[in-house]
Formats: C-alpha cells, sequence, structure tokens
C-alpha cells in the first residue's frame, strides 16, 4: 500500500489571510486608535496574561462557577429526567412547566437573581444551574424513556423496585448519551458563566474582558476573547475525548 | 385530535397548578414579597404596563430585534452553509476555520462590537447575527454534505445540470438540518437581544428586567419574565408547526 | 444475432488503484433483449453495471453503448439500485418522483402528466400518486424506482440486483412484471443479481462471471420460450439442465 501524504493546507491559507487582513485593517493608526488592536500586541498581551498568572486566576474563577452551576442544575436536571422517565404520570405532569420555563433565556435572570443572592459566585451558579437543568431534564427523560423494552421487562421479571433498578439497568443503558448530555450541558454551562460575567457579575474572564473594553486596552479586551475561545475550544476536545473512551462499553440500543 | 387536545388540557392544567403554588406560596408569606410577587400583582403590572405603559412598545422592539436578526444570520447562514456544502474547494478550506469561531460564546463578542459599534442598534443586529449564525450556517453545511450517495448517483443517472441538483435533490435533502439549525438560531437570538438590551439600555424587554430590579419593582420584573418566557414559547412553537408541515413526508 | 448490438465489452480492465476488480471481459449484449450477470461475490458485477451507466472507467478496453464508448452518464441508460429507499427523494410523492426523470429531461410541464400517469399505471401505482415513499412498501417502492427509470425513456436498463432485497413472492411477481414492461417496451435490459434460478428465468442470455479478479466464466444462451412461467419455466428440464450446468461455476468462489 502506498501512503499519501494529503496534508490540508488550505484552512493555513484562509487562517493566514484572516490574519493578514486583520493586521491590514488595524494598521491605520487614524482608523482605529483605542477600539482594536492589531494582532501582535494581542499576542503579546496572552503571553503576558499567562506570564502574571491574571488569566489563570480569571479563567479558575469562571470553569469553578461553570462547574459548580453544571453539577447542581445537573444533578436536578438528573434527577428529575430519571423520575419522569420512569413514570407516566410525573412526565405529564412536569411537560407543562417545562415547555413554559425552558424558553425563558437564563440571562435575564440575573437581575432577579442579583436582588435575592448579590453579585458573586453564588448568584452565577444558580443562573447557569437554571441554564443546564432543562435540557438535563429533557435529555435524560428521553433517554430513559428509550431504554430498550426488553431491558425493563427484565427489570420486571427479577422484580426490581424502582430504586434498584436505577443503578442495575436505567443508569448503565443510557450511559451513552449522558456522556453525549455532559458535552452539551458543560458547553451550556461555561457560556453562560462568560455572559453573566459580561453582563454584571465582577468575577472571572468575562468581567475582564469588559473591564479591558471600558478601559480603552483593546488588545487585552481582544486577548481575553482569544482565551476564552480557546477554553470553549479545550473543554470540547477534552469532553470529546471523554465521550470517545467511556461510551465504548455501551449496550447496544434498538 | 382528542389526544392532542389531551395534552393541551394536561399542560394547561399543570402550568395553572404551578401558578396556584406560587400564589399560595405568596399568600401565607412563606416567601418575603421583596424577593417574590404575588402572581396577581404580576398580572396587574402586566395589564398596568399594557394599557398605559410602554410595556407593548418594549416587547415589539425585542421582538422585532430578535426577528431582524434571526432572519438576516439565518439568510447568511443558509446561503453561506450551502456554498460550503456543496463546493469541496470552500469545505476543506473553510469548514476547519468555522470549527475555531463556533466555541466562541456569543456574548464574548459584545464588547468587541461596543468597541466598533459603540452602545447602537447596529452594535446588536451585528452580535445577534455574529452569534446566532453558527446553528444555522453548520447544519445547512451538514445537510448539504452528507447528502445520500445514492441521491448524487440518480443526479447523475438522469445527466441533470449543478444547479438542478442543488434545486430539486440538495437543498430539499438539506431541509431538515437546516430547520433544526434555524430553530436554534432564534433561541439564542432571543437571548441574544435580551443581553444586548441589558447591556445598551436600549428600549426592550432585557432594559426593562434591569431596570425593574434597580428600582426594586419585582412585579414589573416577573412581568418581564413571563413575556420573554412567551415569546421564547410561541417562536418555537411557530417553527416546530412549519417543521412538521415541511417534514410531513417522514413517516 | 441479427439485432444491433446495444452493450458490448472489448477486452475491458478495470481496478481501484492496485486493486483489480475485472480483467480482459468481453461479451455483448443485443438490443432489446435482457442480458443477467450472475456470479460470486466479489467478482466485480456491480462493476460491471457502473461501467455501462458511465459512473466509472475502463483502466484498459472498451465498453460501448449503441455503437459510441461510454464515459459518462446520459440519460438513455437508467439504473435502477438496490437500495430503492435511498435511490427515491423522500419529500416527493410517488407522482413527483416519476416527475424528476422528466424534469431533467426538460420535458414541459403541460406535456408531464400524461407521461407520469401512464408510468405509474405501468406499474400499477395509480392509486398511491399522492403518497411519499415512506408510506409504501419495499415492493411497491420498487416499483417506483423502476417507473422513474421508464419515464427517462431509456434505450438501457440497467438494474443491480433490484429484487435482492425482497420478501420471495413480491420478488416473484416483480420479476414477471419486468418481463411484460420489457416485451413491450422493447428495452434493453441489464440485470445484475446473485440468484442464479433468477438469471435463467428472466434472461435471453446469462453472463456468469468468476472472481479474483472478475473475469468471464460462461456466456450462456438461455433457450427458454417466453412468455415465461413461474411453475412451468422452473420445471422446464433445460432449466434444470442449465441450473445444475452453472451452480458449480457460479458457487466455486464461495468459501464455506
Amino acid at each position: 500500500m502506498i501512503q499519501r501524504l494529503n496534508f490540508n493546507y488550505k484552512p493555513w491559507v484562509v487562517i493566514a489571510a484572516l490574519v493578514a487582513g486583520w493586521q491590514w485593517g488595524t494598521s491605520d493608526p487614524h482608523l482605529v486608535s483605542d477600539t482594536l488592536a492589531p494582532p501582535l500586541p494581542v499576542a503579546e498581551a496572552v503571553v503576558q496574561m499567562i506570564a502574571n498568572g491574571s488569566v489563570i486566576v480569571a479563567g479558575a474563577e469562571t470553569l469553578l462557577a461553570a462547574l459548580l452551576g453544571l453539577m447542581l442544575g445537573g444533578g436536578i436536571g438528573l434527577a428529575i429526567g430519571l423520575v419522569a422517565g420512569m413514570t407516566k404520570g410525573v412526565a405529564m405532569a412536569i411537560r407543562g412547566p417545562v415547555e413554559a420555563l425552558r424558553p425563558l433565556p437564563a440571562i435575564a435572570l440575573v437581575p432577579l437573581m442579583t436582588i435575592t443572592f448579590g453579585l458573586g459566585l453564588p448568584m452565577e451558579v444558580y443562573v447557569v444551574a437554571f441554564a443546564v437543568v432543562w435540557p438535563c431534564v429533557i435529555l435524560t427523560q428521553h433517554a430513559v424513556q428509550n431504554v430498550d423494552r426488553r431491558l425493563i421487562e427484565v427489570a420486571d421479571v427479577l422484580e426490581l423496585g424502582h430504586l434498584a433498578r436505577i443503578p442495575k439497568i436505567i443508569l448503565p443503558a443510557i450511559w451513552p448519551r449522558l456522556i453525549v448530555m455532559l458535552r452539551f450541558s458543560a458547553a451550556i454551562a461555561l457560556l453562560i458563566a462568560v455572559t453573566v460575567e459580561l453582563v454584571s457579575n465582577p468575577w472571572g474572564l468575562g468581567h475582564e474582558m469588559m473591564v479591558a473594553e471600558e478601559g480603552f486596552q483593546p488588545a487585552k479586551m481582544l486577548a481575553y476573547l482569544v482565551v476564552i475561545t480557546a477554553i470553549g475550544w479545550g473543554l470540547n476536545w477534552v469532553l470529546v475525548s471523554v465521550e470517545r473512551r467511556f461510551a465504548g462499553f455501551q449496550i447496544p440500543q434498538k | 385530535m382528542p389526544r392532542s387536545l389531551s395534552n393541551l388540557m394536561v399542560n394547561v392544567a399543570s402550568i395553572g397548578a404551578l401558578v396556584l403554588l406560587w400564589y399560595v406560596v405568596t399568600a401565607a408569606h412563606l416567601v418575603p414579597r421583596v424577593f417574590l410577587p404575588s402572581p396577581v400583582a404580576v398580572w396587574q403590572s402586566l395589564v398596568a404596563g399594557f394599557t398605559h405603559g410602554s410595556l407593548l412598545e418594549q416587547t415589539m422592539n425585542t421582538v422585532v430585534a430578535m426577528l431582524a436578526g434571526w432572519f438576516a444570520c439565518s439568510l447568511l447562514g443558509v446561503v453561506v452553509g450551502s456554498i460550503i456544502g456543496v463546493w469541496p474547494l470552500a469545505r476543506q478550506s473553510l469548514a476547519p476555520v468555522l470549527e475555531i469561531f463556533r466555541p466562541m460564546p456569543p456574548a464574548a463578542v459584545i464588547p468587541v462590537a461596543i468597541a466598533i459599534f459603540g452602545l447602537s442598534r447596529e452594535m446588536s443586529l451585528f452580535v445577534v447575527i455574529f452569534g446566532a449564525i453558527w446553528p444555522a450556517l453548520l447544519a445547512t453545511v451538514h445537510g448539504f454534505s452528507s447528502i445520500e450517495p445514492r441521491l448524487r448517483e440518480v443526479g447523475r443517472a438522469l445527466d441533470m445540470s449543478p444547479l438542478a441538483f442543488i434545486w430539486k435533490i440538495a437543498l430539499p435533502n438539506a431541509t431538515p438540518d437546516i430547520i433544526a439549525g434555524m430553530r436554534l438560531s432564534m433561541v439564542i437570538s432571543l437571548v441574544l437581544v435580551v443581553i444586548t438590551d441589558m447591556i445598551t439600555g436600549q428600549l426592550g424587554l432585557g432594559s426593562l428586567v434591569v431596570l425593574a430590579s434597580r428600582t426594586f419593582d419585582m412585579a414589573g420584573l416577573f412581568a418581564g419574565l413571563c413575556l420573554l418566557s412567551v415569546i421564547g414559547f410561541i417562536s418555537n412553537a411557530a417553527l416546530q408547526f412549519v417543521e412538521r408541515r415541511l417534514l410531513s413526508y417522514q413517516q | 444475432m441479427s439485432s444491433a448490438r446495444a452493450i458490448e465489452f472489448d477486452r475491458v480492465d478495470f481496478a481501484y488503484g492496485q486493486v483489480p476488480i475485472l480483467s480482459n471481459l468481453s461479451f455483448a449484449v443485443d438490443a432489446g433483449t435482457i442480458s443477467c450477470v450472475i456470479g460470486p461475490s466479489g467478482c466485480g458485477k456491480t462493476t460491471v453495471l457502473r461501467l455501462i451507466a458511465g459512473f466509472i472507467r475502463a483502466t484498459a478496453g472498451e465498453v460501448t453503448v449503441a455503437g459510441k464508448a461510454r464515459t459518462r452518464p446520459s440519460r438513455d441508460v437508467a439504473v435502477v439500485f438496490q437500495d430503492y429507499g435511498r435511490a427515491l427523494l423522500p419529500w416527493r410523492t410517488v407522482y413527483d418522483n416519476v416527475s424528476l426523470a422528466l424534469e431533467a429531461a426538460h420535458v414541459p410541464r403541460n406535456e408531464r402528466r400524461p407521461k407520469i400517469e401512464s408510468m405509474l399505471e405501468l406499474v400499477g401505482l395509480q392509486n398511491h400518486a399522492k403518497k411519499f415513499p415512506a408510506q409504501l412498501s419495499g415492493g411497491m417502492q420498487q416499483r417506483l424506482q423502476i417507473a422513474r427509470c421508464l419515464a427517462q425513456e431509456p434505450s438501457i436498463l440497467l438494474m443491480d440486483e433490484p429484487f435482492g432485497a425482497l420478501d420471495a413472492m413480491t420478488r416473484a411477481s416483480l420479476q414477471d412484471e419486468l418481463l411484460r414492461i420489457q416485451s413491450q417496451r422493447g428495452v434493453t435490459v441489464l440485470f445484475v443479481t446473485h440468484d442464479l434460478e433468477e438469471a435463467l428465468y428472466l434472461g435471453h442470455q446469462v453472463v456468469a462471471l468468476k472472481a479474483n479478479p472478475g473475469h468471464l466464466g460462461r456466456l450462456v444462451e438461455v433457450g427458454l420460450p417466453y412468455p415465461r412461467d413461474q411453475l412451468a419455466t422452473r420445471e422446464h428440464p433445460e432449466f434444470l439442465h442449465m441450473r445444475r450446468e452453472l451452480f458449480s461455476l457460479t458457487h466455486d468462489g464461495h468459501q464455506g
């Protein structure tokens, strides 16, 4: 077999063109004084922020809020989804309220949460949890409802109670879907955490970025944008790897 | 349709029960009024806002901004997405680049947009288009590039022109993906309109919620949240309806 | 052998990269006849069909259709795929699926209706015109694909194991319908199958291939009279004789 090296260079050409265009568009000092910065100062700012540790602190704050919100919202969502998936009456009863509350943009809750809990970590965690809980309820419920009938019949024959069949039958059966749900809701959690910080919370990457914008430090502002995007990208990569690795021993679904 | 009717009745009853629970909690003073207003007060605030307040204007502003941004980003997303989807060179060079931009939180564009456009309507529109275009764009690319190889051969065996192939086979084939993407774009549009309203203070439901919270007008705040929820629900239901009509062939 | 040659393979080789698929294959199909290509799996049956369709080109030798070298697909050769579920447009009704062939041929809108209706009648789908493919049984979907292919008024109809995924009853009735339609319209049919009995039942000629790489095993003229009959033909001494003779040839490629 002859191996052909076909490296796809085309996207790199596009990226080079984008960076060149960015450089060209920001090279005129009259056009952009303190709104945008050329690529090189932005790269310098990224290096500097990593070197002095400020981006690590801010990033840790954002990730902490996202993680706590994900655990809270995901846990509640998983519990409600499990119960609703196994009991028809509960599924019917929650459908209306879920459909009524789900379309509410979580960010709109920031003012209310601020009044109730004040600014700071808890407020951000609750907003993230609100955003994450609905997709988790719906995805878990669907996953449970789609568990192979045969497995449920096996549980019936073994006379497993509701509590016993969750760890023995349901959770292993929906495991692959739960991993997918984790990736999906982790992305939402990060997104909402950054947004809450951009809107008001004096905490984390989003806040630092807003401060840089208000302080007319375009290089720093764009550096934070680069860092936030890189974190989103890295998180996605980690979770896709987790998915590949742990969705491996799945039970074939019908 | 007695089944969907009974479904609807169950939904109405369960939402009613939720509101009733809310009323009981507030009437029994289980939660301080400062944090949770009674549903009656919220209703009165809604009525007052619509009859002699600016609530109608604020709602309309939000809805119009959402629809304008959604329409623009859907159009742009579908056009660019279909070009990338059918043209291999564009796909090879642009698809990996799009993957770099995709994980960027849409709201993170806001500071950049403010730096360029200032606190203006153009800024809002830019943010909504930039943030909400991804689902529509990527779904269109996926829909066009995941076309069944058999259908390509059917097109070749019928000696169809490239344009006829796109119009008669590739586009209808991508429609389910495109609609799903557009539904997600709609949700993101609403979120981004609310966020830009909150930051810029432009007349809309986002600024209403912020303003109400500053004046501790909890009934007004909840009225704004209710309206946002209704807008989100109706827009999603409308698109779902269109989706079901267009995809009725998938039995 | 008096009639014109519709398809001709002249010392054709075909390879995917380094892997030879067909080697030195020569045979001809007379216009207005049915030829069946059989052979063990991996003998390049489908490759023969795709060469005639113009989806791929021979590495060496020449494939000619109606005397002209085949280089690209054209509408006078229609292809009926085995996986009818994927070859139909799920968003178009039965009627509109047939219409696709006429649209591709730029038939004016007002001339389409009578043609579509006669095609649907020919395959017995006239009462299902408004249904979507997903609402049809497998046999009906394959009838629909045949109708669409005939609507492009081809001189050659290529069929790639078209009845392979259907149950025995449906398969038998579609075989008889194919024979009826072919004799009515005089179209040349090249029918790829892995079922020896099906090949003998349908064909004027059977092209038996051998594998590794695909080459001609035997070229057999089937002397059975038309119209053929599911019972009488299959009990005909000639049928049984040829079945016995070709059986070993078509099965020696199989291990176990």
